[in-house]
């Protein structure tokens, strides 16, 4: 088992237990060096499917923000939730 | 007949055999020659890279050396996992006092157990080129990525410390990655290899002195490598390679992969003094054959042979690798 914790926290991993693909590890570094970010900085942007300084430039320029991996954690826990409420308020019958 | 009161000594003659199988095959087992293999009490084998020391500096008369202070790189934890097989000597095997089957059912299974070994560990290497993890000879998930989280052999493996990266992927003069075994993919991974920088800039020269080729490419190594003079040429010129590449390590499970893969092209060099930094493969027990249990329905004395060991990946640059497609 890698070190995670550290991985991730520097953008050298996907997320805990996922490492990039080498594609992706590709243009991670690709889109660093194009347009000087921070290996964390451009990881975020490779999270959220920007994988080339193009599709970079567009995201800033249209002044998105990427979800980071702590985000997206707190997002896709909320949407779980979501669900689970939205089945009991619409109060569906279970079978017996 | 053999009954119970022969099971001491049928034991002791099937460990015989189990030793003398073991100690024959043992002299066959190819990764044992590449990856360390020591015996380990860990359960849970914890593997960190130092990225080097870096304190060597010009000092005044009297004054006191500056301190070096280890940096200390990525880590990885492996746990230890179990593999084996029982053996059944049949109540027919013993009533009819069938050594010569005896002792070939233990010779074949001694053989299986250090040949899935082996090729569990020549997997290693050979999918050590795409993806993140593999599914292994045994059926389980391996990674086969370095403690950085990069695939094994790669372009741009990181480091903790900064945004440089460093290469262990094979590539020719013309800078085009995964070539065909040859003269020119040898000379230019030596010279990668011998001006490879460690994260804080510092040149460590890695000598890539032994080349590991699948045995389709055994004739092909040994004439690139060992002819006097420069291969496939006319001229007398005289063949460097042949004082540089001490060792051609023929690995006849390169040539297939354990998922039928067809992997023959493959080729790697690696640092013979620190290979053993990069596989690591401890064994918390090597494979042993144990006491037997009897089977109450078929009666069948049952011996298992049983191993306990792990694969994972250390420092990645003191092995280099290509699938030779190009």
């Amino acid at each position: 088992m890698l070190n995670y914790a550290n991985l991730v926290s520097q953008g050298r991993a996907k997320a805990y237990g996922q490492p990039w693909s080498p594609e992706e590890l590709e243009a991670l570094m690709a889109l660093e060096k194009a347009r000087s970010l921070t290996r964390l900085e451009a990881a975020d942007y490779i999270r959220n499917g920007i994988k080339t300084a193009e599709d970079y430039d567009k995201a800033v320029e249209k002044n998105f923000k990427p979800l980071g991996v702590e985000e997206a954690v707190k997002e896709s826990a909320k949407i779980i939730e979501d669900r689970g409420k939205e089945i009991v308020k619409s109060g569906r019958k279970t079978k017996q | 007949m053999l009954t119970t009161t022969d099971y001491t000594t049928l034991t002791q003659k099937l460990n015989e055999w189990y030793n003398e199988s073991a100690k024959e095959k043992v002299q066959d087992w190819i990764g044992k020659e590449l990856f360390d293999v020591s015996e380990t009490n860990w359960q849970t084998y914890n593997y960190l890279i130092l990225n080097g020391l870096a304190k060597f500096d010009r000092v005044a008369e009297g004054a006191q050396l500056p301190v070096a202070s280890s940096v200390e790189g990525d880590s990885v934890t492996a746990t230890q996992r179990r593999h084996g097989g029982r053996i059944s000597i049949t109540k027919d095997m013993r009533m009819f006092e069938r050594y010569d089957q005896m002792q070939e059912l233990i010779r074949s299974n001694v053989d299986y157990a250090f040949d899935r070994v082996d090729q569990s560990q020549a997997d290693l290497l050979t999918n050590g080129f795409s993806g993140t993890s593999y599914t292994d000879i045994y059926g389980y998930s391996q990674a086969n990525t370095t403690p950085d989280a990069v695939v094994f052999f790669s372009a741009s493996h990181t480091n903790n410390q900064n945004s440089t990266t460093a290469r262990n992927l094979i590539r020719n003069s013309a800078a085009t990655a995964n070539p065909a075994l040859s003269r020119d993919a040898i000379i230019t991974a030596r010279k990668d290899a011998k001006t490879h920088k460690d994260p804080n800039g510092t040149n460590r020269p890695i000598n890539l002195n032994q080349l590991i080729v699948s045995a389709t490419n055994e004739d092909l190594a040994e004439r690139v490598v060992f002819s006097s003079g420069v291969q496939g040429t006319p001229n007398v010129d005289l063949n460097p390679l042949k004082s540089k590449v001490s060792n051609i390590l023929v690995w006849s499970r390169l040539d297939t992969r354990g998922d039928g893969t067809d992997t023959s092209a493959y080729w790697f060099m690696a640092d013979s003094r620190n290979i053993k930094n990069t596989l690591k493969s401890p064994f918390a027990q090597k494979p042993q054959m144990g006491e037997s249990t009897q089977v109450h329905d078929s009666l069948n004395w049952e011996y298992p042979i049983d191993a306990y060991y792990v694969l994972f990946l250390g420092q990645p640059f003191n092995c280099w690798g290509t699938t030779g497609a190009n």
